[in-house]
């Protein structure tokens, strides 16, 4: 009890104050009344300040009374001179904020663990593949039947396997509203919930009984995030019915707040039984992860030679049915490894592609902070100089040194915590705004990122962190403190040596976040600049699905429909559009071998696509109406230079198996190469086939391709969505996209790097321009006499420019040294994310050495100046 | 006889053990009764009474209240607390023994 009315006293010390006085005023009239002399009575009282502070003591907590006098004295040491005050906590806010956003981004995406029991026994399945080229992969995907046959193996007690998709945009459509909507959709196995410890928030879950035979449970569960956004958190949802596919299912439940699906950086908004998917009979189409959720002292080593087993058997089974195979695929492929990947953080696309590029940003950010937290060390050690007598002072009437490193550490940290709090707010705005520009139509991402524990355990850490590297040295300078010297008026030589280090060290983080700016920039310029081989301006892609098997002659009347809108120039129809992330490999055979390791892309197209693609045709002729499928094939140059040594190509024959079926296609016409995927992997051979209905891949969705007159694409993207319906009702249009939103998605992540970069590198240059401007004013600010008696006999101008800058300059040229090194470090973790940027680029280097000198040479001119213009004769006379 | 300084320890004694008798006492009241009863061998510094008040306050032994009396001052009073009773008693305690241990040095000297 007595604590706490100790810490109230602290906050109402006026009041405490005046009752001591009072008292002591009323035992003084007594003293009078009774016959003693006023000045007598006052004197016997001794000094009432020292009776007042003695009983202050006893009833206040005293180390909290002077915490509070010292955060009131250092804010008003900061408003004392408030630009440069402002200037530190914004320079300082920003520099945090972003160290903020960008953990809130990597914690979301990658560190957070799922809200599930035992996140550290989560592991998926994957495995290594041949791709289409050639190099061997790693994928997650398995087909179903794979699935049944490994989760048999599992022994009861040791863990469970989990079949769980990755979350699809599906078509649905709720009650008799006709009008569909997207939602985003998981297959999962029943066991799921039970397994991960999930609980209900309304009506129930998926159960494994839900799972038991295809088909049989049109059942679903919605996540709390969609049952909060897409239904206002209605308590009637459970019951409700959506048609998706040809079924009718009904919502069952709702899972509680927090699990948002495996995939981090996508929310999961219903979750169905994998039995509900015609998949899980198909044996070769593989769409499903495999999660193993281990128990307590199940070794992860153990299971995965067992399922290795069980998938090595199961492999030489099927390989017996794999044709046209060359060796090492085959080989590769019976090799049937195994891995157990961690996954506690969940697993997800988005995760794997910015997991790195994040890490970097982190880095670069945390090295902007590094910067700021230098100028404001900058700062303090400057005011602590100015203040110097003032702390003499309060040593010797007895102030205890641990309580003026408080009051200088304090000063510190109400810039630090001030600097979080608006830095707080621009995370606030800049992490979703991050998650906007990285996100896109094909890959949408969406991330809850709730203010957590762990943003607040973060934003502490940032501010103490930030509070000891600039209030630190001040702080410790504080023991060398000598009262005598200092107040005789001898000011302590001035530590030039010290402020110079820390440029020294701010240079190194400058060249080094300016160097990564440069690797990044110049990464993404090269691959922007990579020639597609087709013109994307003013193409839009409409993705069509079909409710019914349509003849071919229905799509080309839909597609001649589209050809008669005003301002379409041409149409054409293709599986779908270049560059959606989709692509289709196969072997090519001649004389029934194979001939290379590497398979070919393939693309069915109809007449007319080269020329609305514009891809040149080099010899023979374009694909016409009436061309037959199987038999006639476009291939392109890079196909004729890998499978025929670049002899002529027109009129050969190759085989290959679609859909395990083989095929002969008799080369009609050779096209320029373009891009299909990916700008970053060189041209590929591709094969295009004609357009048919039934199609051998992709029955019933195609894409249609048309290419406008002007760049007012929007307006016509509606009509041509009209057009189609009406054309042939049967048509639904699912996706809208002009061919430059899906290329330069391609690059997404590198243009984020780079422009992330770039206003980070601006920053960073900005701050150490201010930085390095404060040091050599202060110094010159110093040194006039000295440089005023230079001057006066007779030095060169040069000369005493050169005297300002060069302490500087000493530790500008480690510094940047030491940038370049950690850069040159750096350009090894990087590997992959940089496009065709070799290890050591001395341009770039150069480049980097040219902008940052260029930058202190700008910072440095005007304390130059100022030096030079010192007028001798004032100065020694002000002396 | 020169006017002694209070023993170490005693002014609590003194002050717990003048409330006991007489409830209600200011600071000036409880000096003056030190001073009375003492026949002015002991004096009560006025720089170390309140302080002490002010700390037996918070320790919870006694507590206050300001009352307004005629002159129109208002003066605050003192009373012994429960606490203070079993204060007051082992601080007599202790200083018996004391006393008597002194007093024995005393006589065997």
């Amino acid at each position: 009890m007595s604590y706490w009315s100790r810490i109230a006293n602290v906050f109402r010390g006026d009041r405490l104050v005046n009752e001591i006085d009072e008292e002591i005023e009323s035992h003084i009239a007594e003293a009078i009344e009774h016959g003693r002399d006023p000045a007598e009575a006052r004197r016997a009282f001794g000094s009432p300040l020292k009776v007042r502070e003695q009983s202050q003591e006893v009833r206040l907590a005293m180390g909290l009374d002077s915490l509070c006098a010292d955060i009131i004295f250092g804010y008003r040491q900061l408003r004392k001179s408030k630009v440069t005050s402002a200037a530190a906590i914004l320079s300082l806010a920003l520099a945090m904020g972003a160290c903020l956003s960008v953990f809130r981004l990597l914690d979301a995406m990658v560190l957070r663990p799922l809200p599930v029991v035992n996140p550290s026994r989560l592991y998926v399945l994957t495995f290594p593949y041949m791709d289409a080229k050639g190099d061997i992969q790693t994928t997650q995907a398995f087909d179903y039947p794979q699935f049944q046959q490994l989760r048999a193996v599992m022994k009861p007690g040791g863990g469970e396997l989990l079949a769980i998709s990755a979350p699809l945009l599906a078509d649905l459509t709720f009650g008799s509203n006709e009008q569909s909507e997207h939602m985003r959709l998981q297959f999962v196995s029943g066991s799921m919930f039970n397994s991960f410890g999930l609980n209900p928030a309304l009506g129930r879950l998926l159960l494994p009984s839900d799972d038991v035979s295809p088909g049989n449970s049109p059942v679903a569960v919605l996540s709390w995030d969609a049952w909060n956004r897409r239904f206002g958190r209605d308590p009637h949802v459970v019951g409700r019915k959506f048609s998706f596919g040809n079924d009718s299912y009904e919502i069952v439940g709702v899972s509680a707040k927090g699990f948002t699906g495996t995939d981090p950086g996508l929310i999961t908004d219903l979750f169905v039984p994998t039995m509900m998917t015609k998949l899980v009979s198909q044996p070769g189409i593989a769409w499903v992860r495999i999660w193993a959720h281990l128990a307590h002292g199940s070794s992860p080593e153990i299971v995965r030679q067992k399922l290795m087993a069980v998938e090595r058997a199961e492999r030489v089974e099927r390989a017996k049915s794999r044709h046209g195979d060359s060796a090492a695929r085959l080989q590769q492929y019976l090799a049937s490894e195994l891995f157990l990947e961690p996954a506690g953080s969940g697993f997800s696309e988005v995760q794997h592609l910015y997991r790195r590029p994040l890490t970097i940003l982190a880095l670069v950010v945390f090295l902007v902070l590094l910067i700021a937290c230098v100028n404001v060390a900058n700062l303090m050690v400057g005011r602590a100089q100015a203040r110097s007598r003032e702390m003499a002072l309060r040593v010797s009437i007895g102030a205890g040194r641990l309580r003026l490193i408080q009051l200088v550490l304090i000063e510190s940290a109400l810039i630090s915590l001030l600097a979080c709090i608006f830095g707080s707010l621009f995370a606030a705005w800049a992490a979703p705004f991050i998650v906007n520009q990285i996100s896109s139509a094909s890959t949408p991402i969406a991330i809850s990122l709730s203010y957590d524990w762990r943003v607040s355990a973060f934003s502490a850490a940032l501010v103490f962190l930030a509070t000891l590297s600039f209030g630190g040295i001040p702080a410790l300078r504080l023991r060398l403190i000598d009262p005598a010297a200092a107040l005789r008026g001898a000011t302590e030589p001035v530590r030039h040596r010290s402020m110079n280090f820390l440029a020294g060290v701010q240079v190194a983080f400058c060249v080094l976040v300016v160097f990564v700016t440069a690797l990044f920039a110049a990464s993404f310029h090269r691959l922007a600049s990579q020639p597609l081989g087709f013109d994307p301006d003013h193409l839009i892609n409409l993705d069509v699905t079909t409710r019914q098997e349509l003849a071919l002659s229905q799509w080309e009347h839909v597609r001649d429909e589209l050809r008669n809108v005003t301002g379409v120039t041409s149409a054409a129809i293709s599986t779908w559009p270049l560059f959606n992330g989709a692509w289709w490999s196969e072997q090519i055979l001649f004389n029934g071998k194979p001939s290379l390791n590497q398979e070919a892309y393939f693309l069915a197209i109809s007449p007319n696509w080269l020329e609305t693609m514009r891809i040149p045709l080099v010899s023979g002729r374009e694909l016409q109406e009436g061309d037959p499928y199987p038999g006639s094939v476009l291939v392109n140059q890079e196909f004729v230079r890998q499978y025929l040594n670049g002899q002529d190509a027109l009129g050969r024959s190759f085989q290959t198996a679609i859909a395990g079926k083989t095929i002969t296609c008799n080369v009609i016409g050779i096209t320029g190469d373009a891009r299909y995927v990916d700008v970053r992997e060189p041209m590929h051979a591709t094969v295009y086939l004609p357009f048919t209905s039934p199609q051998p891949i992709m029955n019933g969705s195609a894409t249609f391709v048309v290419r406008s007159a002007d760049g007012n694409i929007a307006s016509l993207a509606s009509t041509l969505r009209q057009r189609i319906t009406r054309a042939e009702p049967a048509f639904r249009v699912t996706e809208i996209r002009t061919q430059n939103e899906l290329v330069e998605q391609n690059t997404i992540r590198e243009r984020l790097l780079a422009i992330m970069s770039l206003f980070f590198a601006g920053v960073a240059l900005a701050l150490s321009i201010i930085g390095l401007y404060g040091v050599l004013s202060y110094s010159v600010l110093q040194r006039q006499r000295e440089i005023g008696i230079r001057i006066a006999i007779g030095a060169p101008a040069r000369r005493v420019a050169w005297s300002v800058v060069s302490g500087v300059v000493a530790m500008l040229v480690p510094g940047a040294i030491v940038g370049i090194g950690l850069g040159l470090l750096c350009r090894q973790y990087f590997g992959t994310i940089l496009f065709s940027i070799e290890s050591i680029n001395l341009q770039l280097v150069g480049f980097t050495l040219a902008i940052t000198a260029g930058v202190m040479f700008t910072a440095a001119f005007p304390a130059v100046r100022r030096a030079l213009r010192i007028e001798p004769s004032r100065i020694l006379k002000t002396e | 006889m020169k006017k002694t300084d209070n023993l170490q320890g005693s002014l609590d004694l003194l002050v717990l053990n003048i409330l006991f008798r007489r409830p209600r006492l200011h600071g000036y009241g409880i000096m003056s009764a030190i001073k009375d009863i003492s026949n002015e061998i002991l004096a009560v510094e006025e720089g170390s009474l309140y302080p002490a008040l002010h700390r037996m306050e918070e320790a919870g032994w006694i507590r206050s209240e300001w009352v307004t009396k005629d002159t129109g001052r208002r003066a605050r009073l003192y009373e012994l607390t429960a606490i203070g009773k079993q204060q007051l008693a082992s601080e007599e305690d202790r200083w018996r023994t004391v006393t008597a241990a002194v007093n024995r040095v005393l006589r065997m000297a």
